[in-house]
């Protein structure tokens, strides 16, 4: 190894090599932070441009692409809430409540300096334990994935502490969901309704936009403010989030970035699923758990190194044996192939050359990455002074071009609009989006391998159980997993211990009114009823899975409309409970019905036209200031209108929905 | 004014006929070509679309618009290119047997008339792989183990309904095969159940196999001949089995488009296929190329899917 070290640095000198990591880390952070576009898309984009270089530079442009992209993702969530890439869903828990009051300089920084050290971390393991890491990852079969998985579902326990019950439903929905389309075992459509595009099922990337982007855009233009958060630049907050990350949050960022070089070794489990079993974690270990999602610096901390730890992790298995350990790897090693290179232990010395400089240069990447982040965040923290109305917007029609562009499909739109509504009701009656949305993710991933477990079961004599039990990895997961359930009952145990000594806790979390619970169960069992009705002619597991979680529904939903009842009939005599702050919902189904028809119409007559119109009518629509209404509409649309073609049509050379226009 | 607004007017209705009428008589292809690609960009077929898209260039001045449609094992992509308008201004991949089998089990949007063939440019045969440490040295031993110990062998399939699911359904009738059958969603994940142990055997395609060639020995091609990238490899016909099975990549357009667009297309792709600059990007990048013209393609698919309406149609 050591001999090939040197000259992969001596590599990295040449100027083309810096050229391209710089250019690739300021491309792949803009895609990262453009909600829709993600890292995937970044990196597969840019695949055909390196059959032009030399599979060296190729590699480094891709890694670079890669490292500034999960980056990136980290920017929208801190300021608009809205994940760049859903590798940065656990990120908007902290990092945006950090913005509104008024941080946000202080959460980009945390977001920068982790990621930076969590991609370098990653990239030890990757240097130092490459081969034995592999070996281990191969461990994972249908069973201890399977556990893996439901691990990090128990997860909704504690991210939902004090609320487990609608937690859980949210998360079950969210596993129903994800069962629209092929039949993983039979490969025949499943819960279609009748409609054939459905059989490509509800991809997670429009349904994560949809359930954060969407829904964040109806809450703030039902917000009654003008801008989205003060924001006061704090001259020493670069030192200070250096002081806190170096301090206090030492052992979260070595224990998150552990977490996400593991995680992404595994096939199947990306950086999306690392950031938020690291951040329940650090919650978990934290002393006092309750202060999470009110804009602590741990948090963004956490999902933000492991998730570039992932990028580490991810490649060990694809260079070492040629599996990919997530999508993105997957898009280098296609590159990778198509350059005639061979993965294998023998990467490391029959192309190690190659294999050296591209590992170094991902250290180069994460230390070049703090300059240009910094760079670029000077220049982000400017869309806090755009008007609030004016920043929702330009998501819509960033949310639309961004899920289309993933398979270039108008289901994915509708998925955008439909989860979106769906994410804004959820957040009304406090059914979790996160829960929801963990449940999508991980869904299929659940499913697979319990199929895969019934499959094997045949050779050992026909007991599932036994094969669920064999390994003694599948055992230390089953105990994760009880433990983390048991979380929010030890917390709440810690809570009432801590009140009889007399100290402080902070609420524990507010009471939910009776309507809201009446709401949540309600819909719940319209989401199981409408699912019952498809059942029909399936058989096998792929019967029996979902329906097993369409029980788990009925009868927590049911429990759930019950004691919302219940809770109805006690205060009735009371004043009406007042849930929150003010909502200007007629400016909320004004936009959600403009987006709506927005979207019906770009198949009719072509997207750039009717963005157009869209974004000139609804910001004359809802624009809320008294001064020169037209002349803010204009430059909206010709600025969103041209950034778009610009970018999309011409550099990424992405097709858009084509109509009677254009 | 009235007057200028009319000679304007008219000037323009002009222009625009102008444009048309010389549309209709350029040479095809006259404006960029579409270019549908069923799975994901990145991916196999992305990469071999890829190089032909390298010699495509040289050939004739406009280029192809990638446009992905990933999503039900292909069955979008294919469905949207049977749909796409008959100008000739959009091309598909196509993989074989997945095309057929979801014509025939899936109620999908497309059937083998809905196109026009091409040509068929990979043929990647499908594999019998172990572990390097496994004892199983042979297909022989492989099918023997199996009878003596009924259930016991695990193999590991990508499917269920799929290229790897037709060939073991083919053993199972002509050799007999009472193994228990895992599915697996790609290439990737059954990679990892066979060198992880969860499965003893896995049918794979060349290509997919290749990229772990450390770790894994390749007992038998299911091809009609030897192939080069792995020349020691014996066939199973070889072997004394007469099973073949591969997975095949084409290029198809939409039924119906004018009749010399489609010779035009059929002589550019012909030329590419037989370039031997492109046949070496192919080798380097592990696509086993054969080219087979279109009318030939067309017999092979329909023979094909007499033999999967047979097998599948009864489940």
């Amino acid at each position: 190894m050591n001999e090939f070290i040197l000259p992969a640095l001596a590599n990295l000198c040449d100027p083309l090599n810096i050229f391209l990591m710089v250019a690739g880390l300021a491309g792949g952070i803009t895609i990262g932070a453009l909600p829709g576009l993600t890292a995937t898309m970044g990196v597969a984009l840019m695949v055909p441009v390196t059959f032009a270089m030399d599979a060296t530079s190729g590699l480094i442009m891709l890694g670079a692409i890669y490292a500034g992209a999960i980056y990136g993702g980290s920017n929208s969530a801190c300021l608009i809430c809205t994940p760049g890439t859903p590798s940065s869903v656990a990120t908007t828990f902290d990092g945006w409540p950090m913005c509104q009051s008024g941080k946000a300089d202080k959460a980009l920084i945390t977001s920068l300096l982790s990621s930076s050290f969590g991609g370098t971390v990653g990239n030890v393991f990757l240097l130092c334990l490459a081969a034995p890491l592999a070996r281990f990852a191969l461990k994972f079969g249908g069973p201890e994935s399977f556990w893996l998985c439901l691990f990090g579902l128990s997860s909704i326990a504690v991210m939902s502490s004090g609320n487990m019950l609608k937690g859980l439903v949210a998360g079950a929905i969210g596993m129903l969901v994800a069962t629209v389309g092929l039949d993983p075992h039979a490969a025949l459509p499943r819960f279609t309704f009748e409609y054939y595009p459905l059989i490509q099922g509800v991809e997670v990337i429009p349904a994560m936009i949809g359930l954060f982007s969407f829904s964040q855009v109806l809450y703030l233009i039902g917000s009654y403010k003008p801008f989205i958060a003060t924001y006061n630049p704090n001259k020493g907050a670069f030192g200070q989030v250096v002081r806190e990350l170096a301090g206090k949050c030492k052992v979260v960022l070595l224990r998150s970035s552990v977490i996400g070089t593991l995680v992404g070794m595994l096939p199947g489990a990306g950086g999306e699923i690392a950031a938020i079993i690291a951040y329940n974690e650090t919650k978990r270990w934290d002393r006092n758990p309750d202060r999470f999602g009110t804009g602590v610096i741990e948090g963004v901390a956490s999902s933000e190194s492991s998730n570039n730890a992932v990028i580490g992790g991810s490649l060990i298995p694809m260079l070492t044996l040629g599996i990919p350990g997530s999508a993105v790897a997957a898009v280098i090693l296609g590159a990778l192939l198509a350059k005639g290179i061979q993965p294998g232990f023998k990467v490391f010395t029959v192309t190690g050359d190659l294999a050296y400089t591209f590992i170094m240069s991902q250290f180069v990447v994460n230390l070049l990455m703090i300059p240009i982040g910094l760079l670029l965040i000077k220049l982000l923290v400017r869309l806090l002074s755009i008007r609030l109305t004016f920043v929702a917007i330009g998501i819509v029609m960033l949310s639309v071009i961004g899920s289309y562009a993933i398979r270039n499909s108008m289901l994915d739109i509708w998925i955008v609009l439909i989860f979106g509504l769906l994410g804004y009701f959820c957040n009304r009656v406090k059914l979790d989006n996160g829960a929801m949305a963990l449940g999508i993710i991980l869904g299929p991933m659940i499913e697979e391998n319990f199929g895969r477990c019934v499959g094997l079961s045949k050779a050992s004599g026909g007991s599932v159980i036994q094969v669920f039990l064999e390994s003694p990895i599948a055992l230390s997961l089953i105990g994760f997993t009880l433990f983390s359930l048991a979380t929010p009952f030890l917390l709440d145990w810690k809570r009432k211990r801590a009140a009889a000594e007399g100290q402080d806790t902070g609420a524990a979390g507010a009471r939910v009114s009776g309507g809201a619970n009446v709401a949540a169960g309600t819909f719940s069992l319209a989401v199981a009823a409408a699912f019952y009705t498809q059942l029909g002619e399936l058989e096998g597991v792929g019967k029996s899975y979902p329906l097993l979680i369409l029980c788990f529904i009925t009868l927590v939903g049911g429990y759930v409309l019950f004691h919302g009842l219940n809770q109805r009939r006690k205060s009735a005599g009371c004043a009406p409970q007042n849930d929150g702050e003010p909502v200007a919902y007629r400016r909320v189904v004004l936009i959600a019905a403009v987006s709506v028809a927005y979207v019906v119409l770009i198949p009719i007559l072509g997207f750039y036209a009717v963005s157009a119109v869209f974004l000139f009518g609804s910001a004359m629509l809802l624009n809320d200031s008294q001064t020169s209404a037209f002349r803010a509409a204009c430059l909206l649309t010709v600025i969103m209108c041209t950034v778009v073609w610009a970018g999309f049509a011409k550099l990424l050379n992405v097709p858009t929905p084509e109509g009677l226009l254009f | 004014m009235k007057t200028r607004f009319f000679t304007t007017a008219a000037l323009a209705v002009a222009l625009v006929l102008s444009l048309t009428n010389g549309a209709a008589y350029a040479e095809y292809p006259d404006k960029p070509v579409n270019m549908i690609i069923a799975f994901s960009a990145g991916g196999s077929s992305d990469v071999q679309a890829r190089i032909m898209q390298k010699y495509w260039d040289k050939l004739v001045p406009q280029q192809w618009t990638f446009v992905y449609k990933p999503g039900a094992g292909g069955a979008i992509g294919f469905g949207e290119i049977a749909m796409a308008k008959k100008d000739g201004y959009t091309i598909g991949g196509i993989n074989i047997p997945h095309l057929i089998i979801q014509a025939v089990t899936q109620n999908a949007q497309f059937k083998l008339a809905d196109f026009d063939y091409i040509c068929q440019v990979v043929n990647d045969p499908q594999c019998v792989v172990v572990r390097k440490d496994s004892a199983l040295k042979s297909v022989k031993e492989v099918f023997d183990y199996a009878k003596a110990n009924p259930g016991k062998l695990k193999v590991g399939l990508v499917g269920p309904n799929s290229g790897h699911h037709l060939m073991y359904l083919d053993v199972q009738k002509k050799v007999g095969f009472p193994v228990t059958e895992v599915f697996y969603k790609g290439a990737a994940d059954q990679s990892v159940a066979l060198l992880g142990g969860e499965v003893d055997v896995l049918f794979g395609n060349l290509n997919d196999v290749m990229r772990s060639l450390e770790e894994v020995h390749v007992l038998a091609l299911a091809g009609e001949k030897r192939n080069d990238f792995l020349p020691d490899v014996p066939t199973l016909r070889d072997e004394g089995f007469d099973i073949v099975s591969d997975i095949r990549r084409a290029f198809v357009v939409p039924s119906g488009i004018p009749a010399g667009h489609l010779a035009f297309l059929r002589d550019v792709f012909k030329k590419i296929c037989t370039n031997p600059d492109y046949l070496k990007d192919m080798k380097i990048a592990g696509q086993p190329a054969e080219y087979l013209d279109g009318e030939a393609l067309l017999r092979h698919m329909q023979s094909l899917d007499a033999n999967i309406k047979a097998v599948f149609a009864k489940k």
